[in-house]
């Protein structure tokens, strides 16, 4: 099998199987919604304070929702059997995990850049803002996602790994929070997005080159 | 039945091979050749290493000495050429809960580099007896049912080595012989196959037999 035929088969089984429990990809999104909701219950109702603080809290109930999907990743796969198969198809790994990663992007990811207008609105996020909140989640969830892979691998067949994969990936997304949240700022400050937005392209770069060989490598130890 | 694939550098050549469980040898100084039409009858006490000796040869587990030819090339080096030249169903079904019994081996055939068109599809599901059981979801399938797909796959698939770990465990009689049929045309086409299992396979072709020796001195 070619890569291209090996990741268009991970994409496509791993979006038919998420087709199949939706109920487990809606929780991640109600999740989102949910810790997005609470912020100005908890906190004064003051508009101002709110737009101030609206892109950081997206983006931490982002980066938590998406770390709530991570575990089904790969630890399905390895509990049934199907990752043994993975690993000895003749086809390259790299490439099927991409697909399925992937995959895994367009389904709780996904949902989330296009949810986040709707957490600027309820946090009355200038238009502009909006956008620019979008546009970051929209660079920065694949170095998510694939910072997550390679935790999600690293960390099969571990005791408790759930809770050792959350210790695993938050203190390397911190970057990737940093530079979302901050873009918003930025912009507002009359200082641009650009930067943060070049930075969040390059780490989505660098995780899409990189990504799948680190977690195909990972998959391969877990075996041995 | 596979013929076509099989050329006569078909061989598997096994030197030496030792595998730990932890700090615990399972087993040292396993050795064996395999030749096109010759199988392995792999026995021996439970935890004697029966299915650690299996996936180390597919590749799933590193043996802590030894080394494992195949066509004269050691595998490990060309991983890709071993991987398109064996078949391997462990323990593990590698099949999904909630799929469709067609649709699981329709994903395992592409997976496979096969064809898994529909009326192939159907054809080898009736081959097994699974074609009323088509639609029915993965998890529906009772344990017989469940390896009768797993023999689905080995026969939908073109590789001349198989790799079975208890291939015929929760099989009716009928399955047991369906089982040996499969085996036996796959052997006589040339195949090679290493089973492990306690039950007496009904195969015409006589196996060489390997037990692997129970508590050793560590």
């Amino acid at each position: 099998m070619t890569a291209g035929a090996a990741i268009a088969w991970g994409l496509r089984r791993d979006l038919a199987l998420a087709m199949r429990s939706r109920a487990e990809i809606a929780i991640v999104l109600v999740f989102f919604v949910l810790v997005t909701s609470l912020f100005p219950l908890g906190l004064e109702p003051d508009p101002v304070l709110l737009a101030k603080i609206a892109p950081g809290i997206a983006w931490v109930a982002a980066l938590l929702a998406s770390l709530l999907g991570l575990p089904r990743l790969f630890a399905a796969d390895h509990a049934d059997g199907s990752l043994e198969q993975l690993a000895l198809a003749p086809a390259p790994l790299p490439a099927l995990v991409a697909g399925k990663v992937f995959a895994h992007w367009v389904a709780t990811s996904l949902p989330l850049v296009l949810l986040a207008p709707l957490a600027g609105i309820q946090f009355g996020l200038e238009p502009g803002a909006i956008g620019i909140l979008a546009a970051t989640l929209l660079l920065g969830t694949p170095v998510l996602a694939w910072l997550g892979a390679i935790g999600a691998a690293l960390t099969l067949g571990a005791r408790g790994g759930a809770a050792l994969l959350a210790l695993l990936v938050l203190p390397l997304a911190v970057p990737v929070l940093v530079f979302g949240a901050g873009a918003v700022e930025s912009s507002r400050a009359g200082l641009g997005a650009q930067a943060h937005l070049s930075l969040l392209g390059a780490g989505a770069i660098l995780s899409v080159v990189f990504g799948p060989f680190v977690t195909a490598l990972a998959v391969r130890i877990s075996f041995e | 039945m596979n013929g076509d694939d099989v050329v006569d550098a078909d061989r598997l050549e096994v030197e030496g091979l030792a595998c730990a469980a932890g700090v615990r040898t399972l087993f040292d100084g396993v050795g064996f050749r395999l030749g096109p039409g010759q199988w392995i009858r792999l026995g021996g006490p439970n935890g004697c290493g029966k299915s650690t000796l299996l996936r180390a040869l597919a590749g799933l587990g590193r043996p802590i000495a030894g080394s494992i030819r195949w066509r004269g090339a050691a595998t490990a080096a060309s991983r890709d050429a071993w991987h398109a030249a064996i078949a391997y169903q462990g323990h593990l079904p590698g099949c999904k809960d909630n799929l469709g019994a067609a649709d699981n081996l329709r994903w395992q055939l592409a997976l496979d580099g096969e064809p898994a068109t529909p009326a192939r599809l159907r054809e080898l599901l009736g081959r097994v007896g699974l074609e009323r059981q088509a639609r029915l979801d993965y998890q529906r399938l009772s344990a017989g049912q469940r390896r009768r797909l797993g023999l689905a796959r080995l026969l939908g698939i073109h590789r001349p080595l198989w790799l079975l770990d208890e291939p015929t465990t929760a099989l009716d009689a009928s399955g047991q012989a369906l089982f040996g049929q499969i085996l036996g045309a796959h052997l006589g086409g040339g195949g090679l196959a290493i089973c492990a299992t306690h039950l007496d396979l009904p195969v015409a072709i006589e196996p060489i037999r390997l037990e692997l020796g129970g508590a050793r001195p560590s």
